[in-house]
């Protein structure tokens, strides 16, 4: 593998770790999970200005070019500085649903507003009874008159809340849990017949629970071909997990240094806590879990970017599960070397590790990954 | 060097290995008369030493290549350690005739060396040494042996005036007894100095020796391959796929690990870590391998704890009609001996020693 990378990927990241350093500190951050909207709009228009939100898409439409290692690069600053803005919703999910599956059309119509930040996005495709089986799908699309019209219940929408596009995955034929016979739509947000229940998560996102009560979209608000969705959403979801995944690497590594920070002044039985060797080799393990993070983590996003197939979703789950242990690990530890206050609010250490118990289970946990691994 | 190069060199090695390493049924003497020819027994040896010169890409290339191909480097003490320490430590005198011959004798593929570090009851620091080098430059101590190997050199770590040193010297007239060498004023015949912290003497192993994770996954697939052929009950297995999917992806890990530290090296880059996190962990992950292959093998894998064995005797074993080519004389025996104490003490000091190693390295 060529750990190099172009002087284009080098700029975007330094740029990304400078706004992270400079205007993303804890304390605002905490400010903007208790808002109104849980991120900020300001922040949101600078993304924008950037070019950020383009990151993925083609130049042609509007975008960056850029593919996993790209995202990953930003991802991993993002989860330094436990970012809250929708980047992941908006522009890795449902923009990744159109970069992969939609027409010319439907690129030039959702895209430049989501490039610009006028357009938020959200992915609707959880179901309380599938876990983590993405064809799992009690949701429903029958054809009628010119288009489809849609019923059923969506789970933990990300970014629902703010969601002025959601891409909806609904069965079109074939049994609850046939790959064939997945269909996905382009729902606008406000649309007759769908409500939400909108909630904040452990983590200081929000999502929603949404049902949709025969809601009617056109032909054209179909994703790529009808029942053949299954292919779109795998690919859309081992984007997410690159982009989790990478955040979970920047996750770790704050707290393994803030650990190793605290553990050089907290002193006890006079002297710092970091001289007892029992502790230093509790830091140790912590660096090579996050180190073991980090390296799959290069690997999945080279393979990414080589073309998507088997063994790029056999290096992604294997990044998954990585990540998954390595988080819990790395934030047990953090919050066991820092004792009580490792968990209370007012220090970042517990925040970091709701966020990558959250990775953990989003998109399919260590369990279910292992076995997509075992079976690739 | 450029990755077309590195495919490129990839494919030589990879010729070298089909024609010289002949599936189902390798000649051993030929391969090794292969290697010596071009110098490749001493991968990681430099060009003036006699060595090929490759860079750590091309050591790591190597390595892989062997261990996709189930091949043998054939490394040794000799030329893993003793040989580097002849062409390092005799720096501005290596006329030294002794010196001289024995790196003639190595790179001739005449290889008898043993090297011997820990001692009873050592605990692994270099003050800790009780073996000691006399004013006169005679050798006693206690040193834990390798039974079964022709030993014709031995290089010995000692301590000497408050320091420590390399002892190198032939391995006659001593006393060997219950896996151990007594040294009873054996004379030396060279010595060459040592550094005086025995954390960092894992830095002798050579970089190519660190990349384990190749042969783990070779090991892994084995393991599949013999699940297969044995038709096991599915309720029974499941535990073990599932461990066994740990492994793959822990495999995975090391191998990209080992990839960005071979990248960096070769790049002139700041080191994503330090190596002796290559060596912790792949320590780690062949003892959970071990694991896995006495889990999986049952009942057969009761014949191989015995220390004895050079090589594997029982149904399963090398050369047996159940031969599934994994790691038995080394990580499953690893692994009972852990399991039984035997080792336990042993694999435990080495992580502790490794962990410390780390702790310096990043300043803790």
């Amino acid at each position: 593998m060529d750990f190099s990378f172009t002087e284009e990927q080098t700029l975007l990241e330094e740029s990304v770790a400078r706004f992270i350093q400079n205007d993303y500190n804890f304390e605002s951050r905490q400010k903007l999970v208790k808002s109104e909207t849980g991120f900020s709009g300001d922040h949101w228009s600078t993304f924008a200005e950037l070019g950020w939100l383009g990151v993925p898409f083609e130049e042609a439409d509007g975008g960056f070019g850029g593919g996993a290692v790209e995202s990953m690069l930003m991802l991993e600053n993002f989860g330094r500085g436990l970012v809250v803005e929708p980047y992941l919703a908006t522009v890795v999910l449902a923009g990744g649903a159109l970069k992969h599956g939609g027409s010319t059309e439907q690129k030039a119509r959702y895209l430049p507003g989501i490039v610009d930040g006028s357009v938020q996005g959200a992915l609707a495709y959880v179901e309380p009874q599938g876990r983590f089986n993405l064809a799992d799908l009690k949701t429903e699309a029958t054809a009628s008159g010119d288009g489809y019209t849609l019923n059923g219940y969506k789970a933990v929408v990300l970014n629902g809340p703010s969601a002025d596009l959601l891409v909806v995955s609904a069965r079109t034929g074939g049994d609850q849990r046939d790959e064939s016979g997945v269909s996905l739509f382009l729902v606008p947000g406000d649309a007759d017949g769908v409500s939400r229940r909108d909630y904040p998560t452990v983590d200081g996102l929000r999502a929603s629970e949404i049902t949709f009560e025969n809601v009617q979209v056109g032909a054209d608000a179909l994703l790529g071909d009808e029942g053949a969705g299954y292919p779109i959403l795998e690919q859309v979801i081992d984007d997410g997990i690159m982009a989790i995944g990478s955040e979970a690497v920047g996750c770790m590594e704050v707290l393994y240094k803030d650990t190793v920070e605290y553990c050089k002044t907290r002193e006890q039985f006079g002297q710092p806590i970091g001289k007892f060797q029992v502790l230093q080799h509790r830091m140790v393990d912590m660096f090579m879990e996050h180190e073991q993070s980090k390296s799959l983590m290069y690997m999945a996003a080279m393979r990414l970017d080589e073309g998507y197939g088997p063994e790029a979703q056999k290096a992604v789950s294997a990044f998954k599960v990585q990540v998954g242990k390595s988080g819990r690990f790395v934030g047990q530890n953090a919050v066991q070397l820092h004792g009580g206050m490792g968990m209370t609010d007012e220090l970042n250490i517990g925040h970091y590790f709701k966020r990558l118990t959250i990775i953990d289970t989003l998109f399919g946990n260590v369990d279910h990954h292992l076995k997509r691994f075992g079976r690739l | 060097m450029a990755e077309s190069s590195h495919r490129q060199f990839a494919e030589e090695i990879r010729a070298f290995v089909a024609e010289n390493w002949q599936e189902p049924d390798p000649d051993l003497a030929r391969w090794r008369d292969a290697l010596i020819t071009r110098c490749w027994h001493l991968p990681h040896w430099p060009q003036e030493n006699g060595g090929p010169g490759w860079s750590p890409t091309q050591q790591f290339i190597w390595a892989k290549c062997l261990a996709q191909a189930g091949a043998p480097d054939l490394q040794t003490d000799g030329t893993l350690i003793v040989g580097p320490l002849l062409y390092q430590g005799m720096k501005g005198v290596n006329e030294q005739p002794l010196a001289t011959a024995w790196l003639d004798e190595l790179r001739g593929g005449v290889d008898q060396w043993q090297v011997l570090v820990r001692e009873p009851d050592w605990d692994f620091t270099a003050t800790g040494l009780t073996t000691v080098i006399d004013s006169s430059g005679s050798i006693s101590g206690t040193k834990l042996i390798r039974p079964g190997a022709e030993t014709k050199y031995l290089c010995c770590l000692a301590r000497k005036a408050g320091a420590a040193v390399w002892a190198l010297f032939e391995a006659e007239e001593n006393e060997v007894s219950g896996g151990c060498l007594v040294l009873d004023g054996a004379a030396v015949e060279l010595e060459i100095s040592a550094e005086d912290d025995v954390a960092r003497l894992v830095r002798l192993i050579p970089e190519h020796q660190l990349y384990r994770s190749f042969d783990i996954q070779s090991q892994l697939q084995a393991l599949r391959r013999y699940w297969d052929t044995m038709e096991f009950d599915e309720d029974e297995v499941s535990e073990l796929l599932r461990s066994h999917a740990e492994l793959g992806v822990a495999a995975e890990a090391l191998a990209a690990m080992e990839e960005r530290y071979v990248h960096a090296l070769d790049a002139g880059l700041e080191l994503p870590f330090p190596r002796e996190v290559l060596n912790a962990r792949s320590r780690e992950v062949l003892i959970e391998l071990g694991d896995l292959q006495v889990r999986s093998f049952g009942y057969y894998a009761l014949p191989y704890p015995d220390p004895l064995l050079t090589h594997n005797e029982g149904p399963v074993g090398p050369g047996t009609e159940g031969d599934i080519g994994v790691g038995m004389d080394t990580d499953v025996r690893r692994t009972l001996g852990r399991l039984t104490g035997e080792l336990y003490e042993d694999a435990f000091s080495e992580s502790f020693v490794l962990h410390d190693t780390i702790a310096k390295d990043l300043e803790l």
